[in-house]
């Protein structure tokens, strides 16, 4: 009934293992240097975006905690969620090189607004996790600053 | 009225297990990311899956044989080993994404780190396969996955405008700000998540396992040609969700929890708790098959002795590969790697893969010495060789997509 076996065809191991290695190098993504003023802005543009995203998040989540529509164990996960990515976006961010003066003084002004987003998610989870919805939702309107500040930078760089 | 409520049974349970950690995520990203621009995707996977399963199903019933054993046969055992060995690692990578998943659901309810409950959860999976029976198994979390339909409760809440969704699904093109190779990248994504291969190796080794005749034949039909695009309409409803919520804000899905929010907002704890428990049970039911699959893979080509209605000593070598796919997939999912990303990459890579075992169980259901008069139909093969041809042409431009959209990033 069945064929003999032989020896495996080395190209269909080849490949499987290739099909890993891609798995295995796509999912780490490092942050290519900024050359140019450009690629700088392109990349801070790119971060304020991530953490307008974060900060949307964290004002819907707000939303949910006023109307007490959740569960503080869900609101902590999706507050810590939010905040992990504007951070990982932040400290991404600022560990690339600033080609120049220009891009220096981008970099101060992008950073004051992620370090302000942070601050309202992190004031956000740590209430979440202290079950405070009162405290959770006090902080849309800090959330609410953050995004439109940061929706400006976004606009600007376009 | 016993076979009526048994063929209803295997159509709910067909729904409620049709989603995985791979269909939640790659819903969720790709509505709030292109609204409904790449539904069509999902629609393309579903009447894949359906010719699909079907094929391998009836194949089943009629040989008595499962997917592995046949493609042994028929390409030979040097490419079946090739071709064993590609769908096993892609078995073996949803297993490690299935396993963070139910992690993530559980971490969503607890708020205890996901990394804490990946031994758990491999533990559960493991003894549920050791120890529940397979009908019982298959039944209770396809029937808990049915709490995800309070999405589509949670979408028709939310008011959304309905010809703007159909708009977006019946004119898809590229958004602005978005480029071609991304759009086309997801839409493999959706595809794959679809299609993914675990599921016919499940299924038509389930038709084995519970030695379907040709009388049951209907009942493979039932469950394929209603439970899987019923089940695929959910994947929409996810989609359709994030699409109404988080696209208007430009939110970008990274994250499980944010998956929830939009039941969350629309239907309150009720909603939230329902979609939690549809999200574990999906899941879980998602760890049980894939982690079967990978068993069933590797003791069908070598042909062992497989299965759960035989006693596990008759089939050592099958539970012990069992359960070193699940200890290495555990490994893999506390190695903190990003479940998500995981996820995306392994749906991306299972489309990749899919003409390895389509090609031969097309070539199976054409045999009469194998099916009888139960070969496929002219229509049937018209359909399945074009699909054919998709999947190759899916599987040729994957990794190239791949690479040119640094992962759709």
């Amino acid at each position: 009934m069945r064929e003999p076996g032989g020896p495996p065809k080395s190209g269909g191991f080849l490949g499987a293992a290739a099909a890993l290695a891609v798995v295995l190098v796509a999912c780490v993504q490092p942050v290519g240097p900024a050359r140019t003023f450009d690629s700088y802005e392109h990349k801070a543009k790119s971060t304020a975006e991530t953490a307008l995203s974060s900060v949307e998040t964290g004002q819907l989540a707000a939303r949910t905690a006023k109307h007490d529509d959740t569960f503080a164990p869900y609101l902590a996960v999706l507050l810590s969620d939010a905040e992990n990515e504007a951070t990982s976006g932040q400290s991404t961010f600022d560990s690339v090189q600033p080609p120049n003066n220009r891009s220096d003084r981008l970099r101060d002004r992008l950073d004051a607004l992620l370090t302000r987003a942070t601050d309202a998610l992190s004031q956000a989870r740590i209430a979440a996790r202290r079950a405070d919805f009162d405290e959770v939702a006090k902080q849309a309107k800090p959330l609410a600053k953050s995004a439109r500040e940061l929706n400006r930078f976004v606009e600007a760089q376009r | 009225m016993k076979k009526l409520l048994g063929v209803t049974l295997g159509i709910l349970t067909a729904i409620g297990g049709f989603l995985d950690i791979g269909d939640i995520v790659t819903a969720s990203v790709t509505g709030a990311r292109f609204r409904m621009a790449l539904a069509w995707a999902v629609v393309l996977g579903v009447v894949g899956i359906v010719i699909y399963a079907e094929m391998a199903g009836r194949v089943a019933t009629l040989s008595h044989r499962p997917v592995f054993d046949l493609v042994r046969e028929r390409v030979g055992a040097r490419l079946g080993l090739a071709n064993l060995f590609a769908s096993y690692l892609i078995t073996f990578l949803t297993l490690a994404a299935e396993v963070a998943g139910v992690a993530l659901a559980l971490q969503l309810a607890s708020d205890v780190n996901y990394l804490l409950w990946i031994p758990l959860v491999g533990f559960l999976v493991w003894i549920v396969i050791w120890r529940v029976k397979f009908e019982t198994m298959e039944n209770v979390f396809g029937l808990f996955g049915l709490a995800l339909i309070v999405m589509a409760v949670a979408l028709w809440q939310l008011h959304p405008d309905w010809s703007s969704l159909w708009h977006s699904a019946s004119r898809p093109g590229v958004a602005s700000g978005e480029g071609a190779p991304t759009y086309f990248y997801y839409g493999i994504a959706l595809f794959g998540a679809t299609m993914t291969p675990y599921e016919v190796f499940f299924f038509s080794s389930g038709a084995v396992e519970e030695r379907w005749q040709r009388s049951d034949l209907m009942l493979n039909r039932a469950n394929v040609y209603l439970g899987f695009p019923l089940g695929g309409l959910l994947t929409l409803t996810l989609m359709a969700l994030t699409a109404v919520v988080f696209a208007p804000m430009n939110i970008t899905v990274e994250h499980l929890s944010q998956a929830a929010l939009p039941t969350s907002l629309a239907l309150g704890k009720v909603g939230l708790a329902l979609i939690l428990v549809g999200f574990f049970a999906a899941t879980f039911s998602a760890a049980l098959e894939t982690g079967l699959s990978a068993g069933y893979t590797i003791s069908q080509y070598f042909g062992w002795q497989w299965g759960k209605l035989v006693r596990p000593r008759e089939a050592s070598r099958f539970h012990v590969v069992v359960l070193l796919s699940l200890i290495g997939a555990v490994l893999l999912a506390l190695t903190a790697i990003d479940p998500v990303k995981l996820t995306e990459y392994t749906v991306v890579l299972a489309a990749a893969a899919l003409p390895l075992t389509y090609f031969p169980i097309l070539v199976v259901a054409n045999d009469p010495d194998f099916m009888g008069d139960k070969v496929n139909s002219r229509l049937s093969n018209a359909i399945a060789s074009v699909y054919l041809g998709i999947l190759i042409v899916v599987s040729i431009a994957t990794i190239p997509l791949m690479i040119a959209t640094k992962g759709g990033a």
